[in-house]
């Protein structure tokens, strides 16, 4: 080889290497300091729009590069044997040093959200059960928590970390069984909240200016929210946006909750439970919510408006059609006529006939039968169909929003949080917590009836009679929101039905058959365990608390009838506990005159079409 | 701590312990080491004899080995310590030469920034801050002598520089030998020099100070607590301190002034009184806050009759204060005097100005008077460094049995689910226990005299606890302990029942070293627990006969458990000093080390110099992983050995999954049977790395045990001597080829 063919070879090296460069440039351009005026290279410009400089992430911490440059690009493998690693150490209870690593592995890979959230978990919620100290418990939840907020540094956009913060803030300190330890220590721990990223603190403060859990989660949710509407933030909120807006206001009625079941029973907690109402109705129930079908928006609050409006426009075409019903029977008539024989047989047949085969061909033919109006309007004569169409497509449209208001108003039980709201802020309600959570004290101490004040003198209800006076009020506010029932929250009252079933047994009585609550018993068998459809049962009870109502009446206006025979021979029916004994005849009580008394069985029948508003059971009466 | 593989005693170590019961048995190191020498001796002629043979024939190959045992016994007989000493010197200046002092510059390196890296809220940072130092040490401190050692003699063989020193009258068993001990020497000054950093990298690094949290007038916020009580019902004060390093204390005052803090993050502090004073909060003082609690609380408008009530209360304390602090501050008569007469004037004019109502003049008068008092009536306190930080327990651990729940004797307790089975649990409420028996409790190790013992013989207990139901999650769980009259043989043949003392009930406390003590006098129970109550019983003369001290725990608290292995509860005899024990941490690197130099020298007698430092640091993975190897061999750990898991790692299989049958399948089976067959082999003769690693005890705070050393030691020696002899050997059949 010439030494000229050697000088030539490189020379046209270094000129596509020069070549090279220029697409190269290009591409890799810094941007300047106006971003708007020297936007830089496509590299620099993808980087930005995609949040991947290190910059727009979060912090940039030396010791993190540093680590990740020293592991010479194994910092895949490194952070494989460190998670190795820090399993080994939770295997052996080594906690200290599972922490340690877990940080290693952080600094390696400070930008893995999942990492964040998969070990902060860990700590708080898996390694924090291992210790029987509730103190070193509740350690480790803050230790979760701390390795959570170290993650936002790191990833001060990403809407998931400000998410789980929420979260953890909540219901890990919030629903734990060491809840109440948990409060206690959260609130005393000014260590702790000095690391909350938060710049005014009166948000989280309680009533008594306390940093409370509940509203600490509700802050952070908000900051999800507020990053997941600007447009750096991270388009992953690993929720669907229903559950994702609900959860601020789900933090304001849990500590409307929380603050009423720990004792608060004044203006502060009803003002709560009101804010709470108008955050979930308005703030959450207005807002629009993005639905799996793209660009579908629905307000969860926004139902009976549409209901609204799809009856107006269900009224417009039918009011189009000389005789509507006429038509939708002749096209019901074709679709029957068009059923096969068998199809035909199992729906002419009674329900209580069918064979289970039959009941889902009948099931499917009834659907079949259906007849929309839409298929109506097909039918329309020509010089309507047009509008009769235009008027069809928009139904469709508002059928299937409605339909899909339905069906996320179940998701996160609309209806039951805003009645909820509602009823907490009644003063049935108010009184009934106040008396349970009295009462449940008084049992403690075992003071169980009426007692005397050693101050004020004053005689005072025991356990036994403020448990009646809450459980009257709860029935009172059952009956009014019946959809309460619906709920696991009245398991809690089991709990306190118990307790009133022991006083009673301690001082020998039995549980009356007028209880106000025995329709908690029937929705709930001897485990706890749901026993059918409350909102079913709920509307039995509401027939028979009626039926046992007039049963009172009667027997009250029985007994101060003077015209009545049996009145001129015995005193009316005292109330056990007054000065003077009960009569010693049973005779007075009309309920025992009674030759044949139905039992209680006998009313909780009533025929299922009929209204127990207007048609109560006949005869109504009790053993 | 956790000490998954018994320490055995030495005689233990060196001639075995037969298995008993669950417990597996150990092979003594001693015939081991036998068993290996004879192995290699034979191995060692065998081949020699071969070689000889194919060059000499049969014949002339018995005489040649003779001839060549018979060269090296001349050259063993006649090693000279002078010539070791040249050329040991040789290989420190050439190590010099070498720049191995960049490790320490190096080490340096690292310690100035690994605070960065720590974790700073740590709940153990004394733990965190050990590990480090010892692990980075152990690392560059091999790296060192791995390279020191491999590349040493062959780059003097290719730079021929080698004759300079075998054409001296040098024999080569010298060579060899001088070259460990001078690489050793150097590694040796290496090593002491980081020990001594590190000691002081970590001492700096978890000093820290607190002092008392006071309020705006700097009087400590300390409340008098009941809890804290003296001997005439004068109760003490606690109190929150200041933040510092990610942490806080509460502080315990007792009423004679001294007190201690709680423990966090593994230590706590010594309260001192600066002042002599024992009483941190003056009744004027008191009064001043309630005045302006008061003030606040009626924003402003005070009952004249309520300051002055609390005035009087002011005037006649502060001149009891003042006097009994002239007293404790050693004042002399003429200073109280003024004082006092500096408060009565302030005093004064408080009233003065309470009188016509002048709350802010009141107040503000209050607080001068206060002032006054504060500094001759309050006392002071400092915190002092933290303790019990750096510290090195010397536990005597115990045989470990248990009960099962219905008292009958068990191999182990019960498995609560746990993967790891390193400890086992015991049922509440039942028959269940753990029972330790230590031996050589004695009086004269154990006295009452001794400040350390006086309460009785200082049991720490590491128990877990399992709960199957949430019970009272504010208290912990009961236990109990009893101790067990030590019956002998005889006594038991003869069907004696022991003395069981009355138990000690204690909530079981995790995850720290809860000290109990078993007092010196007992009140105990006949029969076994079932006859009459004998009051006053001597621990040592009714209990521990023969210095053998039994110790029955059990959990009190039905359906729910106690977790518990050998090394959970042990008798504590005292704390070694936390320096000797950091340098003897160091001890176990440096004899690591003389290890890796004893191969790397090896290996550098027949191999060139990266081969050389490849082989010692397979010889350091290999031992380091004797275990490892061991399980996979044997099949406990899946996956199969390094062909298998290779081809599992390309086709994304996991470890258990089937690689179907065939051929190939049944080839790579048979390969890795053959690889991991070396393996073993190989981790068998090279020395247990993984083993002689010690850093846990000194980073937990335990003394590490005189015999691990000791037999750490034996096994550094041991390979040294073989090693250099293989080493010797090798060379001489180099020099002969040559």
């Amino acid at each position: 080889m010439t030494r000229k063919a050697a000088f030539i070879r490189k020379i046209v090296y270094i000129s596509i290497i020069a070549v090279l460069l220029i697409p190269l440039s290009y591409l890799s351009q810094p941007s300047g300091y106006n971003v708007r005026e020297y936007p830089g290279g496509m590299l620099d410009r993808m980087r930005r729009d995609n949040n991947l400089s290190q910059s727009s992430l979060g912090e940039v911490d030396p010791t993190s590069e540093t680590m990740k440059l020293a592991t010479l690009g194994m910092r895949g493998v490194a952070t494989t044997i460190l998670w190795q690693q820090a399993n080994e150490h939770k295997k052996k209870e080594n906690w200290d040093q599972f922490a340690a690593v877990l940080r290693q592995i952080s600094k390696l890979q400070p930008h893995f959200i999942q990492v964040w959230i998969f070990q902060a978990w860990n700590q708080s919620y898996n390694v924090s059960v291992e210790f029987d100290d509730y103190e070193y418990r509740y350690h480790w939840v803050k230790k979760g928590i701390d390795y959570l907020i170290e993650g936002t540094r790191f990833n001060q956009n990403d809407v998931r970390l400000q998410w789980q913060l929420g979260w953890v803030f909540g219901h890990k300190i919030g629903r734990s069984d060491e809840r109440q330890q948990f409060r206690r220590l959260f609130k005393k721990d000014d260590m702790f909240h000095e690391q909350l990223p938060f710049e005014d603190m009166r948000p989280v403060q309680d009533f008594q200016g306390d940093i409370d859990n509940w509203l600490v989660g509700r802050e952070f949710f908000l900051r999800a929210i507020a990053l997941a509407e600007s447009p750096k933030g991270s388009k992953r909120w690993g929720q669907s946006p229903v559950l994702f807006f609900s959860e601020p206001t789900m933090q304001s009625i849990n500590y409307s909750e929380t603050i009423v079941e720990e004792g608060e029973f004044s203006n502060y907690a009803t003002d709560s439970w009101k804010e709470a109402g108008r955050e979930w109705t308005e703030d959450y129930g207005r807002r629009q919510i993005e639905t799996s079908v793209d660009g579908l928006y629905i307000q969860l609050a926004a139902m009976d408006e549409r209901e609204k409006e799809r009856d107006d426009l269900i009224e417009q075409i039918e009011a189009m059609f000389p005789d509507f019903e006429a038509l939708r029977e002749e096209l019901r008539q074709e679709k029957y006529d068009a059923l096969t024989d068998k199809e035909r047989e199992a729906y002419d047949l009674p329900a209580d006939e069918r064979n289970d085969e039959q009941v889902g061909i009948a099931y499917s033919v009834e659907k079949r039968l259906e007849v929309k109006h839409e298929e109506v309007i097909e039918r329309a004569p020509q010089e309507i169909k047009d509008k009769g169409l235009r008027l069809g497509v928009q139904l469709s449209a508002l059928n299937r929003r409605i339909g899909f208001i339905d069906s996320y108003r179940s998701i996160v039980n609309y209806q039951y949080w805003a009645t909820r709201c509602d009823a907490e802020q009644t003063e049935e309600m108010i009184n009934a917590r106040r008396d349970v959570h009295e009462a449940a004290k008084l049992y403690e101490q075992a003071v169980l009836t009426e007692y005397t004040d050693p101050i004020t003198d004053e005689k005072k209800p025991g356990a036994k009679q403020l448990y009646e006076s809450a459980f009257k009020n709860f029935a009172s506010v059952f009956e009014r929101y019946p959809v309460m029932l619906d709920n696991p929250e009245t398991e809690d009252l089991l709990v306190h039905i118990d307790d009133y079933r022991t006083v009673l047994g301690q001082l020998e009585e039995d549980l009356p058959e007028d209880f106000d609550l025995r329709i908690i018993l029937e929705i709930f068998d001897a485990l706890g365990q749901r026993r059918g459809d409350a909102a079913e049962l709920a509307k039995r009870w509401a027939v028979r608390r009626e039926a046992l109502r007039r049963i009172k009446l009667e027997e009250e206006r029985a007994a101060n009838d003077p015209t009545n025979p049996r009145n001129a021979e015995v005193s009316p029916p005292t109330v056990p506990g007054d000065d003077e004994a009960p009569s010693d005849s049973t005779s007075s009580d009309p309920r025992n005159t009674d030759p044949s008394p139905p039992t209680v069985s006998d009313v909780d029948q009533p025929e299922p079409e009929s209204d127990p508003r207007t048609t109560p059971p006949s005869p109504p009466e009790v053993e | 701590m956790t000490l998954e593989q018994e320490v055995l005693t030495l005689s233990q170590w060196l001639f075995g312990v037969p298995a008993s019961g669950s417990t597996p048995g150990h092979f003594g190191v001693l015939w081991a080491f036998a068993l290996v020498l004879v192995a290699l001796v034979v191995v060692v002629l065998f081949v020699a004899y071969l070689a000889f043979a194919m060059q000499y024939g049969p014949g002339e190959g018995f005489l040649r080995v003779g001839r060549m045992l018979r060269i090296a016994w001349t050259d063993l007989a006649s090693i000279s310590p002078r010539r070791i000493f040249a050329m040991t010197w040789l290989a420190f200046q050439e190590a010099i030469r070498m720049r191995v002092l960049v490790a320490f510059g190096v080490f340096v390196f690292v310690m100035l920034f690994a605070s960065w890296y720590l974790d700073v809220k740590t709940d153990k940072p004394a733990q965190l801050y050990m590990g480090v130092v010892l692990g980075w040490t152990n690392l560059l401190v091999l790296i060192l002598a791995l390279f020191l050692s491999s590349f040493s003699l062959p780059n003097d063989i290719k730079n021929r520089t080698i004759y300079t020193v075998v054409t001296k009258p040098v024999r080569l068993g010298e060579v060899i030998l001088g070259r460990m001990i001078g690489f050793t020497l150097i590694g040796t000054l290496i090593l002491a020099i980081m020990c001594i950093s590190s000691y002081i990298f970590v001492w700096r690094g978890l000093s820290h100070s607190h002092r008392l949290a006071a309020d705006n007038e700097g009087i400590p916020e300390l409340t008098e607590d009941p809890t804290i009580e003296d001997e005439d019902g004068h109760h003490g004060w606690s109190g929150l301190t200041s933040e510092s390093d990610y942490h806080r204390h509460t502080a315990y005052i007792n009423p004679d002034g001294t007190g201690y803090t709680d423990v966090q993050k593994g230590h706590r502090h010594q309260i001192f009184n600066v002042n002599g004073l024992s009483k941190p909060i003056a009744d004027i003082t008191e009064s001043a806050r309630t005045l302006r609690r008061a003030q606040e609380a009626t924003e402003g408008d005070i009952d004249p009759a309520y300051s002055r009530q609390i005035f009087r209360r002011v005037i006649e304390t502060s001149s009891r204060l003042v006097g009994e602090s002239q007293t404790a501050a050693g004042r002399s008569q003429g200073e109280a005097k003024q004082l006092y007469r500096d408060l009565a004037s302030t005093m004064e004019d408080v009233q003065t100005a309470a009188e016509a109502k002048k709350l802010d003049a009141t107040i503000d008068k209050l607080c001068q008077a206060q002032a006054i008092v504060n500094d001759v009536a309050i006392a002071r306190f400092v915190i002092g460094p933290p303790i019990d930080q750096l510290r090195a327990r010397m536990p005597q651990y115990g045989r470990l049995s248990f009960l099962d729940r219905a008292g009958l004797p068990t191999d182990k307790g019960v498995n609560v689910g746990n993967e790891w089975t390193y400890r086992s649990y015991i049922e509440g409420g039942t028959g269940a226990a753990a029972i330790w028996t230590f031996e050589n409790i004695t009086p004269d190790r154990f006295s009452p005299d001794n400040p350390e013992f006086e309460e009785g013989v200082p049991l720490d207990l590491t128990l877990r606890v399992f709960r199957t139901y949430k019970g009272d999650i504010e208290k912990g769980i009961l236990g109990r302990i009893q101790v067990i009259e030590a019956l002998s043989e005889e006594d038991v043949k003869a069907g004696k029942q022991p003395l069981v003392s009355e138990p000690q009930i204690f909530y079981a406390q995790e995850f720290t070293a809860d000290r109990k003590h078993i007092p010196y006098k007992i009140d105990a129970r006949d029969k076994g627990g079932a006859g009459s109550l004998q009051p006053d019983l001597n621990l040592f003369e009714d209990f521990a006969h023969d210095g053998r001290l039994i110790v029955r725990i059990q959990c009190e608290d039905r359906a729910q458990y106690f977790g518990a292995a050998k090394p959970d509860v042990y008798v504590w005899t005292g704390n070694n000093y936390f320096f000797v024990n950091f340098a003897k941490g160091y001890c176990t690197i440096w004899f690591q080390m003389v290890l890796v130099i004893c191969f790397g020298v090896l290996f550098s007698t027949f191999l060139s110099g990266p081969v050389a430092m490849l082989a010692t640091a397979m010889s350091y993975v290999t031992g380091y992983f004797a275990q490892f190897i061991s399980d996979v061999t044997s099949g406990e750990l899946e996956g199969g050995g390094p062909l298998e898991s290779m081809i599992r790692l390309f086709y994304q299989k996991n470890t258990v999954s089937d690689l179907g049958e065939g051929a190939s399948t049944t080839a790579v089976y048979g390969m890795d049977s053959i690889m991991l067959g070396i393996m073993t082999l190989f981790s068998y003769l090279m020395p247990d790395y993984g083993n002689l690693q010690t850093s846990s005890f000194v980073a937990e705070g335990y003394n590490i045990p005189p015999e691990l050393m000791t037999q750490h030691m034996l096994t550094t020696l041991a390979y040294f001597l073989v090693v250099a002899a293989l080493g010797y050997m090798v060379f001489k059949s180099r020099e002969v080829a040559a």
